[in-house]
């Protein structure tokens, strides 16, 4: 069991992993200098919790304000490797989260729908008052 | 002495200056300019989605200076530093934001690049998110630097196909290269 937690900086989210809480979240903007470094631990932990997880349902709640391409490449073999785990057995719920006015993040979101339709992703539209 | 080479840029009457930069550009530098650009836009009272747009493809702009310039130097850590620059423009006449940036490029790069550029500018307007989607299928795993994805998110966000230049410079092994990327305003300043 293990939690990994990664602070937000002006170009990278807030990310944690706890697999006590089977709990994944990422939440801020993506434009890391070099992708799959910044990205590489983060990756590592999924590949080696989903080989762990049987019955619990894990959460993985993804709220990005706006990535660059790089990201956007690494969040689909991120999804990808979700794919993977719930064709193996794993149940995942994945939610979306946007700000209703920032379109990108919401056709990004649908992209990654269409993309990965056996995921069912929950599209959540945040209020921001 | 080496000659250091700006945009070659005709602006009109009906072109204002927005933001002006050429020098040294690392990802703090990228950071510090995409939120002094975001206040410029925000106080020339443009609309956020296109705010939130120009914002985008100046990081993507950049960080492609960043990575793949001819004067990118590894400081090791994974940081890069490198020269370049930018200049973003709002033309009242057609209501477009441009966006036009600059860096050297070595010799050998121009080919692959010059191909990768016309393969996004092939690509109908209407079509480049299916060409985005498979683009990025196609990168699956691919570590690098880059994800092969930039000038198709570029053409994707702005609506508008690139505009690039080459042109020679005072050494041999170095192309000046220009890209400038436009995007219709929401709003007349």
């Amino acid at each position: 069991m293990s939690v990994l937690i990664k602070e937000k900086t002006e170009y990278t989210p807030r990310i944690v992993m706890d697999s006590n809480k089977h709990l994944i979240d990422i939440e801020g903007d993506s434009f890391p200098e070099n992708t799959y470094d910044f990205y590489r631990p983060m990756m590592d932990w999924i590949n080696s919790y989903f080989s762990t997880v049987y019955n619990e349902i894990t959460t993985v709640n993804i709220e990005i304000n706006y990535f660059n391409s790089s990201s956007s490449q690494l969040f689909f073999d991120f999804f990808d490797i979700l794919e993977e785990s719930v064709k193996n057995g794993s149940k995942i719920v994945i939610n979306w989260i946007y700000v209703a006015k920032n379109e990108s993040t919401l056709e990004a979101g649908e992209d990654f729908c269409e993309e990965f339709e056996i995921l069912n992703i929950n599209m959540i539209e945040k209020q921001v008052v | 002495m080496k000659k250091l080479d700006f945009l070659k840029l005709e602006l009109t009457i009906n072109d204002v200056v927005l933001f002006d930069f050429n020098g040294i550009v690392t990802q703090n530098t990228i950071v510090s300019i995409s939120k002094a650009i975001r206040a410029i836009l925000i106080e020339s009272v443009e609309e956020e989605a296109r705010v939130r747009t120009i914002f985008a493809l100046i990081i993507e702009i950049m960080q492609n200076i960043l990575s793949y310039s001819a004067d990118s130097v590894d400081l090791g850590n994974n940081r890069c530093k490198s020269r370049g620059a930018v200049l973003i423009s709002h033309s009242s006449g057609d209501n477009f934001y441009k966006i036009h940036s600059g860096n050297y490029i070595l010799k050998e790069q121009q080919k692959p690049l010059e191909e990768n550029l016309n393969r996004v500018n092939a690509i109908a307007i209407e079509d480049i998110k299916e060409a985005y989607k498979h683009q990025r299928r196609s990168g699956k795993k691919v570590h690098s630097r880059g994800a092969g994805l930039g000038f198709f998110d570029m053409v994707r966000k702005s609506k508008n196909k690139l505009a690039y230049r080459f042109h020679k410079s005072d050494e041999n092994n170095r192309i000046y290269f220009e890209l400038d990327v436009k995007v219709k305003g929401a709003k007349k300043l």
